[in-house]
């Protein structure tokens, strides 16, 4: 499905991607760990056209997206959230989603303008799906509330949803667990798992929780200093030597004589 | 009642009015205030609605009343033949103008949106054996409405204009509807609330504030071809900066990002702006400080305190959300 | 002679730039340091001149009792304005910020029109004696002074920003604003400072202006987009670039004037902001005009 080649990003002085190559399976959760500064946001950046790769290449189902500006990414049905809470929080909910759903509600020029009813069924077809995504994350009660008045674990939902209202076919989350409690972690667990097994939902997703990790990942990638040191299914990369000492220093350090 | 409603019952009520006040001054006024309410409906298209301060609006009005001006008198053309030219002239410059100019970060949108427009102030002021320079087109022709050779309206009366401006309002405001109600408007509206993620869910920022200004433009530029009919005098400083900056406090007044907020800021400031005229100096430093004390403590306009008074019992902000909703004009 | 001429267009020209340059000095560390887009520099660059020519004309006031007179008053507007308005938008979208300037520029215009009439008003400096000649060239006393007080106060205001406890806190909190405030650096008094300094440049520049020739209101919006013009075309943030932008502003639009046309001599403010913000491909169009993300 996605397929990373060779990409490497430099700034100034800083090497922040070296030379990572990665795939993503159709159907496949895949989680990217690191320590902090390890390069996994610059990734997702560079994958969805926030930031441009010095070199490398980024294929999506065999088309190449490297370079593309972010919505076009978009367009091709890779869409991404943000590590930083990012909603349009000045407007209700389901207002959020109606911008969330454009590409699916525009209809052929003229009914988009004169509002004929080619548009308008697109329109009340789209926003049956944002309804029905909505209850999906539990969120329907919330419908006319304005963004910035969730609770903060309603708000890292809302934000999935806006994902969702773009259909993606591969859907890249941002530390989606930040700042969750664990019975909140737990449930953001059991939706992932459930968009992928019920939708079909292709998942790769930048977690410091490694409960979150563990649970419901196929596999997971590990970067360190902007390099991917290890590679593997969740019981692998807890036992591989690199990561452990990635995650907890040298062993020199942790054993001073 | 919806703002949609609101808007059309304002309409109608303009439409009979002359039946019950007919004098020649509140003619004047209203006609003025349909001018002003075309002009700060064009101009909310970019301010409102994408979210872009363009302080170079004039140049698109007054582009359209030159070339209406220049038309009728130099070409001989109907009032009802320049009219559209006179939008398509002032869309294309602002076709030209914004895809240089759009991609620029804000705070250079700003300045260079400005710089855009008095350059083409000073090109009119210098340039005058093509138009005039600072002398302007004096007498420009009344628009003449005749079918078949009967001559239904010629213009020589107040209520004329009063008709015409209220089509052209009309006219104005169905397309500021129709592009606020269309994807173009959603796209508009997401860029203006969070860029980032509008770019991230598929919206392109660049064409979809291309598209607005460009309407917004052409607006504008029918708006300049009435103005320049009706007060029959066309010089360099319809490009000035006084027409912008008085659209963008009926814009700011009345309510960004709404229909109805430009029609109450055109008819709040633009009446008031006529009758102070007399002390020019006193009303534009009155205007001056509203301007600031709108932004400041009624930032969503008066739009925003009808909806508080309609709503006492729901919170504001919420209030304005569930009637004013940026997304339900 | 046309060197001659040459030679007075360009010492016209500086005492020109001077005053660009204070402004945009002030503008720079307004619009530079704060980034708030303020349409009223150029009202409170005539506030300045209009100050100071009723305190030496009306009140009889001498030039060097009226220049720090006047400019402690600019600092309290400066402070007034930041306290007042600016301060509860600090995070705000440049749209309201714009539009609060925009705001407040009609009104000092206006009311300076209302109270001071429409007719341009001079400095009185009480330097009148005869002019100094250099070869062809001509240069009036009050010149001269234009010239040294703006050369002290640029002077002074580096001096204040690269070495004083005040700078340095002023370019922690524009460049590392957290850092700044986990520093305990009191930022809302440092943007006040800051504001406040500016105003008071743009004062200073509107005195020697009217010392110089005379200041009007309705020259109010076309100085301020000139700063800007000066601040982009020097550097946005770079303070010895708005210096020098200044200067080469005021060199271009005399040597324009004498030699091309004086009708577009305004409008090459303009031309050039076009221009830079265009095809200045490094330093503008490429890092902080275009977009990112």
């Amino acid at each position: 499905m996605l397929e990373i080649s060779g990409i490497s990003k430099r700034y100034g002085g800083l090497q922040a991607v070296k030379d990572v190559n990665l795939t993503v399976a159709k159907g496949e959760i895949v989680s990217l760990i690191g320590p902090n500064g390890a390069g996994k946001t610059t990734l997702f950046n560079l994958v969805t056209g926030f930031a441009r790769p010095d070199t490398g290449h980024v294929r999506l189902e065999g088309d190449e997206v490297t370079g593309l500006p972010p919505e076009a990414i978009a367009r091709h049905g890779m869409v991404r959230s943000f590590q930083i809470t990012n909603v349009f929080a000045n407007l209700p909910v389901i207002e959020n989603l109606r911008l969330a759903s454009y590409l699916h509600l525009r209809a052929d020029l003229t009914s988009d303008v004169l509002g004929l009813s080619p548009a308008r069924e697109k329109a009340a077809r789209t926003m049956e799906e944002a309804r029905r995504i909505l209850a999906l994350l539990d969120l329907a009660k919330f419908s006319a509330t304005p963004a910035k008045r969730l609770a903060y674990g309603q708000l890292r939902l809302l934000e999935i949803a806006i994902a969702l209202c773009v259909r993606p076919r591969l859907l890249l989350l941002d530390e989606p667990a930040a700042g969750l409690n664990s019975r909140e972690g737990e449930h953001l667990t059991a939706l992932l798992r459930r968009l992928r097994d019920e939708t079909g939902l292709t998942i790769l997703l930048v977690e410091h929780d490694m409960d979150l990790v563990m649970a419901v990942s196929d596999r997971v990638v590990v970067l360190n200093f902007g390099e991917k040191i290890a590679e593997g299914t969740p019981a692998q990369v807890k036992e591989d030597p690199r990561v452990v000492e990635a995650y907890l220093g040298t062993p020199f350090e942790e054993e001073p004589a | 009642m919806t703002e949609n409603r609101t808007v059309v019952l304002l309409l109608l009520l303009a439409a009979i009015l002359p039946a019950f006040a007919g004098g020649q001054y509140v003619m004047h006024l209203l006609i003025m205030t349909f001018f002003y309410a075309m002009l700060s409906t064009s101009l909310n298209l970019i301010v409102g609605y994408v979210g872009e301060l363009s302080l170079g609006h004039a140049a698109f009005f007054g582009l359209g009343a030159y070339a209406s001006a220049v038309l009728s008198l130099e070409a001989g053309l109907p009032f009802f033949a320049c009219l559209p030219v006179a939008g398509v002239v002032a869309g294309l410059a602002a076709l030209l103008i914004g895809s240089i100019t759009l991609r620029l970060e804000g705070h250079f949108f700003v300045l260079i949106s400005l710089a855009f427009a008095e350059v083409l102030r000073y090109v009119v002021i210098n340039s005058i054996d093509l138009l005039r320079g600072p002398l302007g087109y004096p007498n420009v022709p009344a628009p003449r409405l005749s079918l078949g050779g009967t001559v239904l309206a010629d213009f020589s009366s107040k209520i004329h204009f009063y008709y015409l401006g209220l089509a052209l309002l009309a006219l104005t405001l169905l397309a500021a509807w129709r592009f606020a109600r269309s994807s173009y408007g959603l796209g508009a509206i997401a860029v203006r609330e969070n860029r980032r993620l509008a770019r991230a869910v598929g919206i392109d920022p660049f064409r979809h504030a291309l598209v607005a200004f460009v309407v917004g433009g052409a607006l504008a530029g029918l708006a300049g071809s009435f103005y320049a009919h009706y007060l029959t005098f066309v010089g360099p400083e319809v490009l000035g900066f006084g027409f912008t900056l008085s659209a963008l406090m009926m814009v700011v007044i009345g309510g960004r990002g709404t229909l109805l907020g430009p029609l109450l800021g055109a008819a709040v400031v633009g009446i008031t702006l006529e009758l102070l005229r007399s002390v020019n100096e006193a009303r534009l430093s009155i205007f001056g400080i509203l301007l600031v004390l709108a932004v400041i403590f009624l930032p969503d306009g008066l739009v925003s305190l009808a909806a508080r008074w309609r709503r006492p019992t729901l919170e504001a902000d919420q209030a304005t959300a569930a009637l004013d909703s940026p997304l339900r004009p | 002679m046309l060197l001659g001429d040459i030679l007075q267009f360009a010492l016209n020209g500086v005492v020109t730039g001077c005053f660009y340059a204070l402004m945009a000095l002030g503008l720079s560390l307004v619009f530079g340091l704060m980034n708030i887009v303020n349409f009223a520099h150029g009202a409170l660059f005539v506030l300045g001149g209009m100050l100071a020519s009723e305190a030496t004309n009306r009140l009889g006031l001498p030039f060097w009792a009226a220049v720090p007179a006047v400019l402690l008053v600019m600092w309290a507007v400066g402070v007034a304005i930041e306290g007042g308005l600016l301060a509860r938008m600090r995070d705000a979208h440049i749209l309201p910020v714009t539009l609060v300037t925009i705001g407040l520029s009609t009104f000092l215009v206006n009311t300076m029109l209302m109270l001071f009439g429409t007719e341009p008003k001079n400095v009185e400096t009480g330097f009148s004696g005869p002019p100094f000649f250099l070869g062809d060239v001509i240069i009036s006393q009050s010149r001269v002074l234009a010239i040294g007080v703006s050369a002290v106060a640029i002077l002074a205001t580096w001096v204040l920003i690269a070495h004083t406890r005040a700078g340095r806190a002023m370019r922690a909190v524009f460049q590392q604003p957290e850092a700044a405030a986990l520093a305990g650096i009191p930022i809302a008094r440092v943007h006040r400072f800051t504001f406040a300094l500016g105003t008071t440049l743009a004062g200073l520049a509107g005195i020697l202006l009217g010392a110089v020739f005379v200041v009007h209101p309705n020259t109010a919006e076309p100085a301020a987009v000139k700063a800007f013009v000066v601040i982009i075309l020097g550097g946005i943030g770079s303070l010895p670039g708005a210096v020098l932008g200044g200067l080469l502003l005021g060199l271009a639009e005399s040597l324009w004037g004498g030699f091309v046309s004086t009708g577009y001599m305004d409008a090459v403010g303009f031309v050039l902001v076009i221009a830079i913000l265009l095809f200045r491909p490094s330093g503008l169009l490429g890092a902080p005009a275009a977009r990112e993300g």
